[in-house]
């Protein structure tokens, strides 16, 4: 026994090493602005591949470097230790974050109403929340629309993790998955599925989706970077929800073969809803509105998902939009 | 009590001073606590989220003992009847090695598929990450006997049955007890992936389903608490194995036997 112990000092060492590690973080090149995105590739990111085809960050003379997600990957981790400029992801996270003292500033919306929500099967006559008790749930651990739904009306239906396959959901009628409303119904009706999507709104839980953000330090000092990036935003989802064909094309052929364009065309579609509202007719796409941030802030809070109540205020802002008729003038 | 102190001090000691340089440099860098919260921190975690951690912890204990307990009964028995031919031997232990190789957690939906989510699924990667090293152990010690002694007993006339309990079984123990000190930690960090995949939340959530529950929500200090609990499991579970091999074998192996200085 006395031999493995005297290897424990190894740990020392190995701890100085993490520590390092954790503190030099890699920072992106100075002129290259890095967005990193919550998942693989998709129409979900409309906005950003648009600019990027079009050339809307070309003009602006900004040098965009998209690195795509996937699982494990979190966004405001990396954009708040500086591995990333931009990062994307739902409004839930950027709330989790300022309560771990984490400053970020949403400056775009690409969906006004989440896309996320639960997938069931249409036999299984489940209309709402309350219906969904009596489901099993496959869901991400700690997804928060789900945690304070669950809190707001008490159910307590059987829950499994989610593994990010659909394949035992088709198997099972009772049971509900996690799911987004633009991609997951075209893949469940491609099993033989006949699905019913319940948005994270209709159950009850209206948030943003998408949400484009930076760390509160970098909006201080890049005011026009920042500015010119958002105005390429809009204009490259102006053109995608306008005539989304190249985008769903450019994003299968050269970024996301796994993509398929059938999936991107029935997306686009879904998108028309969910990217407007009254707020992106008055202020521009990427819009958001005080209520909505306050909600999620507060109700967050009441579910105990965050210790420590959230002024959203400081969290988004509108400043960097420009509104339709500006886009007109200029 | 020397022994004791000699045996928990250093480790004890090491735990200290990583403590203190952890807090420190949490301190002294300024690294945030969503990178690396700092000790005290993770501690007083730990204290509000205690009824989660301590239903998670039950719930994977009990997840890993019968893992590591139907990887036992099937790696012995296995072993056993390998051990008797060296067709059969040559025939099963390949997929043996095969098993071990095949990455259970992409092997985990289908789990969900087979048997449903949850307790047997979770069970099922357990058990499959812990069998190999008990397979493989005990049937190394089986079949690795002293032939003059195999060669004795049947001078005196000893069957196959008397030639294993004998030989055989006691000669396997050390080997067996070796491989069930691997796979004790291995059951816990089979169903602590399985509850990653495929386990259930709410009162039936395991300390793997906590880890993925507290990252989603940026929670890096809850992440730590869990991991911190989950290793102390599988640290509880070696020694449980170091114990039963010493309650085993202390008074004749020498593997067990202190030295008499």
């Amino acid at each position: 026994m006395t031999r493995p112990a005297s290897l424990m000092w190894l740990q020392l060492p190995l701890l100085a090493t993490l520590i390092v590690i954790a503190a030099c973080a890699e920072k992106p090149k100075d002129d290259i602005i890095s967005v990193q995105t919550d998942w693989f590739a998709s129409t979900d990111h409309a906005a950003l591949y648009a600019a990027e085809l079009h050339g809307y960050f070309d003009v602006r003379n900004l040098h965009v470097e998209i690195r795509q997600g996937g699982p494990g990957i979190r966004a405001p981790n990396d954009v708040a230790t500086g591995r990333a400029t931009f990062g994307l992801a739902l409004p839930e996270n950027i709330i989790l974050a300022a309560a771990e003292d984490v400053e970020l500033l949403s400056v775009f919306a690409s969906y006004q109403e989440s896309p996320i929500g639960l997938m069931v099967h249409e036999s299984s006559g489940v209309l709402n929340i309350e219906d969904i008790a009596n489901l099993t749930v496959q869901i991400f651990p700690g997804q928060v629309f789900w945690e304070v739904l669950k809190y707001e009306t008490g159910i307590a239906p059987a829950e499994i993790a989610f593994d990010g396959s659909m394949t035992a959901w088709a198997e099972n009628s009772d049971w509900a998955v996690q799911g987004f409303a633009t991609t997951n119904p075209f893949d469940a009706r491609k099993v033989g599925a006949e699905p019913r999507m319940l948005t994270a709104t209709q159950l009850g839980f209206r948030a943003y989706a998408g949400v484009i953000f930076t760390s509160q330090s970098y909006a201080q000092e890049n005011q026009e970077t920042i500015q010119a990036f958002v105005a390429a935003l809009q204009q490259g989802y102006a053109d995608f929800l306008a005539n989304p064909q190249p985008v769903i094309e450019y994003i299968n052929s050269e970024v996301n073969n796994d993509f398929l364009v059938e999936v991107g065309e029935a997306a686009a579609v879904i998108m028309q809803d969910l990217a407007v509202s009254q707020e992106t007719e008055s202020l521009g796409l990427g819009a958001m509105n005080a209520e909505v941030w306050n909600d999620v802030a507060t109700r967050m809070f009441e579910a105990g998902i965050v210790r420590n109540e959230v002024g959203a205020s400081t969290l988004w802002t509108n400043e960097y939009l420009t509104s339709r008729d500006e886009q007109d003038v200029q | 009590m020397r022994r004791i102190f000699e045996l928990i001090g250093p480790p004890l000691l090491v735990l200290v001073i990583i403590l203190g340089l952890w807090s420190l440099a949490v301190r002294l860098l300024g690294i945030p606590a969503f990178v690396l919260p700092s000790p005290e921190q993770v501690f007083e975690t730990a204290i509000i989220e205690s009824d989660r951690l301590m239903s998670g912890f039950r719930n994977t204990l009990v997840a890993s003992t019968v893992g590591l307990l139907a990887a036992t009964v099937v790696g012995v028995l296995g072993a056993i009847i390998l051990s008797t031919s060296r067709v059969l031997e040559r025939a099963l232990y390949p997929w043996a090695v095969v098993l071990q190789t095949v990455p259970v957690v992409a092997l985990a939906p289908l789990f969900v598929l087979w048997v449903g989510p949850g307790f047997v699924s979770v069970v099922l990667v357990a058990f499959i990450i812990a069998l190999f090293p008990i397979l493989a152990n005990t049937l190394m010690g089986l079949v690795s006997t002293d032939p003059a002694l195999i060669d004795l007993l049947r001078m005196q006339g000893a069957g196959r049955a008397a030639i294993f309990r004998k030989i055989r079984l006691p000669n396997s123990l050390p080997y067996f007890f070796t491989g069930m000190r691997i796979s004790a930690g291995l059951a816990v960090i089979g169903t602590i992936v399985g509850e990653m995949v495929v386990g259930r939340g709410g009162e039936k959530a395991g300390l793997g389903y906590y880890v993925v529950f507290s990252a989603t929500q940026l929670k890096t200090d809850f992440v730590f608490a869990t991991i911190i609990v989950s290793t102390g499991l599988g640290i509880a579970f070696f020694l449980a194995m170091v114990g039963l091999s010493s309650l085993v074998m202390g008074r004749w192996h020498e593997s067990e036997l202190r030295p008499s200085t």
